[in-house]
């Protein structure tokens, strides 16, 4: 049975009529968000949903050589670190892989896994985690190691979750340009053989 | 609750399930993503094999064959344009393409007067072309994926849960969601508004929100409406309607089982 109504709000003196409430009447009725955040889930879960018949998974850190950590990271950024990758196997055959990857927009940072075929085509892109804070916050180094080796088991002090804001537009360019990169970095890095190789 | 999210039709799709297991959850919620990808591919004015973009290379007189999902959303969408004597307008692709929103179509044939809704007749899978149209369908799709992608959670026996497309909420089985509205004038602020039931939200906002997806520069001045609906394609296409008919809406929302929230520039606010 569908139902929505409108809550409590001081918004509610003025329901039936044109209000005059103002702004910062509103302001005060409301929550501050200083950071929305959502875990979705790990790069693990994702490799083991794509890559439903692999024998194994091999975690393979790679350390972009200088040219390589320019062209990874976003314009503008610092070259980018070390690149986590899953590698899938089925037996001696090679499936593809995970590469995972975090961007980090004006107002966001987003980390996101992609999968790809052992010739590079993308299978999917998966979002990992979501974060968001103040516009000021966010551009700090700190804020954003705060963040950083937290799991879905650590506390993470939320301010709200994404799920229900509306009027939030999240921009996944970010994401889109972090994916071409990859895909082009992993084009000219084809998965080894045999693992650790 | 089970979650996952994916980057799809230019922002966070998130997908979300009760009381199913990781295997169900994973099954459905591809489903779900897949139709949402699908209807993105349909009816995206950039990708010139999309239906819309076909659409916009047919001469007047010419039939074009359409997935039947892009004739669902062009039926729906004439019929949002009728009931609001034009306000909601699907054939507005030209304008955005000359505000640069857009890409310019080269392949496309230059658009007729006629409005979106007397121009494009759907008969069965098919598109009869009366007159060319460029159509965006921005005001709607979204909120048409996101009640595809419930379907298709439903249908994959998930019975509680949400789809949340960059703030085309639905929200469906026995599950009640707090919704939070962006403050149009801070973009760090949240109010909120309602509680949803097997229902579903939408928002169109500008001014502090604008801006932060546009920067500085020449942005419309703080204003958010909100719309509560029976699903996320309604809500969204009203969000539209209530953006340029305010209060003037109200018996359109009531006949669509549908409330809103205006918070204008000045700080009013206005509710449904």
């Amino acid at each position: 049975m569908t139902s929505h109504r409108w809550l409590a709000l001081p918004l509610h003196a003025n329901a039936a009529t044109l209000g005059a409430l103002t702004g910062a009447a509103l302001l005060a009725a409301s929550v501050p968000a200083s950071v929305c955040a959502a875990t979705y889930g790990s790069a693990e879960d994702v490799a083991h949903r794509v890559f439903k018949s692999a024998t194994a998974f091999t975690d393979v850190l790679v350390a972009p050589g200088p040219d390589e950590a320019a062209a990874l990271a976003a314009p503008g950024a610092a070259p980018h670190g070390a690149l986590r990758t899953i590698e899938a196997r089925q037996g001696d055959g090679v499936l593809g892989r995970v590469i995972v990857d975090s961007v980090v927009g004006k107002f966001e940072q987003i980390d996101y896994a992609v999968a790809l075929d052992a010739a590079g085509k993308v299978l999917g892109v998966e979002i990992l985690a979501y974060r968001e804070g103040h516009g000021g916050e966010v551009r700090l180094p700190a804020w954003r190691n705060q963040f950083v080796g937290k799991t879905a088991a650590d506390p993470v002090r939320v301010g709200a979750d994404i799920a229900n804001i509306s009027g939030a537009t999240l921009s996944c360019t970010h994401v889109t340009d972090g994916v071409h990169r990859l895909v082009a970095w992993a084009a000219k890095h084809p998965i080894a053989a045999k693992a650790g190789a | 609750m089970r979650r996952r999210a994916q980057p799809l039709l230019g922002t966070l799709v998130e997908v979300r399930a009760q009381g199913a297991s990781a295997t169900a959850f994973d099954v459905a919620a591809d489903a779900a993503f897949d139709a949402i990808a699908r209807v993105h591919a349909l009816m995206s004015f950039h990708e010139a094999g999309s239906d819309v973009r076909r659409l916009a290379r047919a001469r007047a007189g010419e039939r074009v064959p359409v997935h039947p999902h892009t004739a669902a959303v062009l039926e729906r969408a004439q019929r949002w344009a009728r009931a609001s004597g034009g306000a909601f307008d699907a054939g507005c692709a030209p304008q955005a393409v000359a505000q640069g929103w857009l890409p310019a179509p080269g392949d496309a044939v230059p658009p007729g007067e006629l409005p979106f809704e007397d121009a494009l007749e759907v008969q069965g899978h098919d598109v009869l072309v009366h007159a060319p149209v460029w159509l965006d369908f921005g005001g709607i799709a979204k909120g048409y994926a996101v009640d595809l992608a419930v379907a298709r959670l439903r249908r994959a026996g998930v019975h509680t849960g949400a789809v949340n497309a960059g703030g085309d909420l639905r929200v469906f089985g026995t599950l009640e969601e707090t919704v939070l509205v962006r403050s149009p004038f801070d973009a760090s602020t949240l109010w909120p508004v309602a509680a949803l039931r097997d229902s579903a939200c939408a928002t169109s906002a500008s001014g502090e929100v604008a801006r932060r997806v546009a920067g500085p520069g020449d942005v419309p001045p703080p204003r958010s409406v909100t719309v509560l609906a029976p699903t996320a394609c309604a809500a969204d296409a009203l969000t539209k309607i209530v953006w340029q008919q305010d209060a003037r809406a109200t018996p359109l929302l009531r006949r669509a089982r549908a409330r809103a929230l205006v918070v204008r520039a000045d700080g009013s606010v206005w509710q449904s």
